[in-house]
């Protein structure tokens, strides 16, 4: 294979990559990619409209100039109001130090919620226990340290929404203010999406994804009242960035619990509450590897699960999952990722999607690209990037 | 394989970056151990030479996997003609467009619709001479409607075979304001209307045993969540993932799965041109909402996405994105993601060989290399 066959060979596969960045775009549209800020690559050809679009104040003077680049300026792109002014860096953390602050986990009595109201009492807070069943609170509240700030049980179920407002109520009147919320409750339904029952979906969408809106329809208006910062955090999984196991009513929930919390952070970055979604891989909790289930809708010795091993339990310390989780309230980060061996599938999953990208058959019209740029990027995923560039010390080691 | 004196792509550009960073990700950042385990269940491509046989013995018996497929699914409706597709809110907009390609590709077309003025309208633009349309009043929520759709389908045309999950709401609400009511009605349009269209006519399709698709029109806030709207990107996320979820589970069966990403198209939710549907023209746009350029319409023609729909479905493509203009922004969002993973870790051996069955879904890799094949335009499903 000569040289040339060969980068004609994977011209299929470079084509798709390159539309990413503008080039296959023709001249024109590379040039307006870049003026909108939207190209990494094809800045060369679009340098007179990239600094005209810098120092014009409205939308349509950045992009004019690139629209007299093209060939044939059949029709100008309509103007449009400048998108607002995004900040320049990642939000930051409106919950930098947990002394103090109150924290409610809900469905902490056992597994990955009591690793995370253990660590949450360990770094000073105050923690309100949500939880159900009365013998797993019994048989938690002992872990946590006599020396701790207060500890609050609450029963509660999360997908009752009144439920919320009590304990909005409850905690103002008990120690005044909430600081951080975290939704750890979640249904490991390990079924099919294809074969699942109508009451066992409602149930995994109820409690994995609506009980997140709920607590923030019923949390947030208070913590922005306060004013001292406040935080959400989802336990979502693994499984919620790649849906390997065969169990689509967790996967697909987890997935959506991923991106409401990334639709959150896009809404409330100009706020002082931050957000982020716990994924994390396996944790020895009863879910995963005991027997105490107390959702009624796990089968018995599922399909498709790995058997419980003997000896020692393989996960991560829910404790340790717990401390990592605050770690990330405290810097802030989106994502907070725990189990670094699933990495070469999610980026699997992610080069499947960009894979996917069209080969462009016929230039894509200027005034589509221009119409569509409010929503053709969104900061917060380079702000997230550079984020993570950061030295990121630990609140253990402070 | 690049000589030396070629010129520096940018890694965007590089097509060698995918490989460098999924070897990156297998060996450099997992340590010897991880990548031994790795290796020894056939996980890593690139890694097995750099280590010798992994220490065996100490590690708990586990079931040999099952055998995974080594290609991606086969299209199971590559032939459209005389089957039966049904599109829910296909009385305009996407869903018009999506019903008219299934029509001009030689289906048979049941429109779902809500409002018959819009129907009254959408109705002449298929061609006469095309196989039949058969309009069925339907709100997607309702799970008695659905087996009732069934039903009405079964009698008039015998079978079902592409069901298009088409009907959406684009409530122009974020997450930290909307009301409740608002909230349940987007989860259940956008996202549990997909699994009730599953749990019905999944059972159908699976007895009549012809190749049949499951189709969701999700969008590219599904993929990135770009617009300051949450109700609307979270709902469309989950929709997304529910495809994926259901490839996972049906690619063993006659049944494909779809997941249609499109950008910007001309329908009255996005510009509001009233080219089909002259009666919303004059309505006002929320607030929030961009304003209505002067001039043509911007977007995608509502029949060419329809035709992209189709050229996805006898491909079985996982993912039918239509406007690329979107996928810098995408992979922004998936490296921000990667970049959270933690770094220089060692990961306890025990916990990735429990993991095994969920550390990489065979899916995505073979989509990566059904996506590598050559293939025909869009254009030539409907020629």
């Amino acid at each position: 294979m000569s040289k040339k066959e060969e980068i004609r060979a994977a011209s299929e596969l470079d084509r798709r990559q390159f539309l990413g960045t503008g080039m296959a775009f023709g001249l024109g549209t590379g040039g307006l990619l870049a003026s909108l800020g939207l190209s990494g690559c094809a800045t060369k050809p679009a340098t007179a409209s990239g600094s005209a679009g810098a120092s014009g104040s409205a939308g349509a003077s950045a992009a004019a100039p690139a629209a007299s680049t093209a060939a044939a300026a059949t029709a100008a792109p309509p103007a449009r109001p400048a998108p607002p002014p995004e900040p320049t860096v990642a939000q930051p953390p409106p919950l930098k130090d947990l002394k103090g602050k109150v924290a409610y986990v809900s469905a902490s009595s056992d597994g990955i919620g009591l690793g995370i109201a253990r660590a949450c009492s360990n770094a000073g807070m105050i923690v309100v226990v949500g939880y159900r069943n009365e013998e797993r609170l019994k048989a938690a509240l002992p872990l946590f340290k006599p020396g701790n700030p207060g500890v609050m049980p609450f029963k509660h179920d999360v997908t009752d929404r009144a439920g919320w407002n009590q304990l909005v109520e409850q905690v103002k009147s008990k120690y005044g203010k909430l600081h951080l919320v975290v939704n750890n409750a979640g249904v490991k339904t390990l079924r099919q999406a294809s074969q699942a029952k109508y009451d066992e979906w409602d149930n995994a969408v109820a409690v994995n994804f609506t009980a997140i809106y709920n607590s923030v329809a019923a949390c947030l208006p208070h913590m922005l009242e306060h004013g001292e910062g406040g935080h959400f955090v989802t336990t979502a999984s693994m499984g919620g960035l790649l849906p390997g196991v065969n169990a689509g009513v967790y996967t697909s929930t987890k997935i959506a619990a991923v991106g409401i919390m990334e639709a959150l952070r896009v809404e409330l970055e100009s706020t002082n509450i931050g957000t982020s979604v716990f994924c994390p891989g396996i944790v020895s909790t009863d879910n995963y590897i005991g027997s105490g289930e107390e959702n009624p809708y796990h089968p018995k010795g599922p399909a498709g699960m790995p058997p419980r091993p003997q000896g020692p339990s393989p996960g991560m310390d829910p404790l340790e999952a717990g401390e990592r989780v605050l770690n990330g309230v405290i810097h802030n980060d989106l994502f907070i990722l725990s189990h670094p061996e699933f990495k070469a599938g999610m980026q699997e999953r992610f080069d499947a999607i960009m894979l996917s990208t069209p080969t462009v058959e016929e230039p894509i019209p200027e005034p589509r690209i221009a119409y569509e740029r409010v929503v053709t990027r969104c900061g917060i995923y380079p702000r997230e990037i550079e984020h993570r560039k950061l030295p990121r010390p630990s609140y253990l080691k402070s | 394989m690049f000589k030396k004196d070629a010129p520096q792509l940018p890694a965007t550009l590089d097509r060698f970056a995918l490989e460098r960073r999924r070897f990156l990700s297998e060996g450099a950042l997992y340590g010897a151990g991880a990548v031994s385990i790795l290796a020894e269940l056939g996980l890593s491509r690139y890694a097995v030479a750099q280590n010798g046989p992994p220490a065996g013995g100490a590690r708990p018996a586990m079931p040999p996997l099952p055998p995974e497929p080594s290609v991606s699914q086969p299209a199971p409706l590559h032939d459209l003609r005389g089957k039966v597709a049904y599109v829910t809110a296909s009385s305009d907009g996407i869903g018009l467009g999506i019903a008219r390609a299934a029509s001009n590709a030689g289906m048979k077309v049941c429109i779902g619709y809500r409002n018959e003025e819009r129907l009254k309208a959408a109705l002449p633009l298929f061609k006469p001479d095309n196989a039949g349309v058969f309009p069925i009043k339907h709100d997607v929520t309702d799970r008695n409607g659905w087996a009732q759709v069934l039903e009405q389908i079964k009698n008039k045309y015998g079978r079902l075979h592409l069901v298009v999950n088409n009907a959406g709401s684009k409530l122009r609400a974020k997450v930290s304001n909307a009301k409740a009511d608002e909230w349940d009605n987007a989860v259940a349009v956008n996202y549990t209307a997909t699994y009730n269209s599953v749990a019905v006519c999944l059972p159908h399709m699976l007895e009549h045993g012809e190749g049949s698709h499951i189709v969701v029109t999700s969008s590219m806030s599904g993929l990135l969540p770009g617009g300051n709207l949450g109700v609307y990107t979270a709902t469309k996320i989950a929709a997304v993932g529910l495809i994926e979820a259901l490839r996972v589970e049906l690619e063993g069966t006659t049944v494909g799965t779809s997941a249609f990403c499109p950008g910007g198209v001309n329908t009255d939710n996005y510009i509001g041109t009233g080219e089909e549907n002259p009666y919303r023209a004059g309505q006002q746009r929320p607030p929030g909402a961009p304003p209505r350029p002067a001039g043509p319409p911007p977007g995608m023609d509502p029949l060419e996405a329809g035709e992209r729909v189709m050229n996805g479905v006898i491909n079985n493509d996982l993912f039918i994105v239509t406007h690329p203009e979107y996928m810098p922004g995408t992979q922004q969002r998936f490296d921000a993601m990667l970049a959270s993973e933690p770094v220089g870790e060692t990961i306890p051996e025990l916990r990735t060989k429990f993991e095994t069955r969920v550390l990489h879904a065979g899916i995505y890799a073979r989509e990566i290399e059904h996506r590598k094949k050559k293939r025909k335009s869009f254009r030539s499903v409907t020629v």
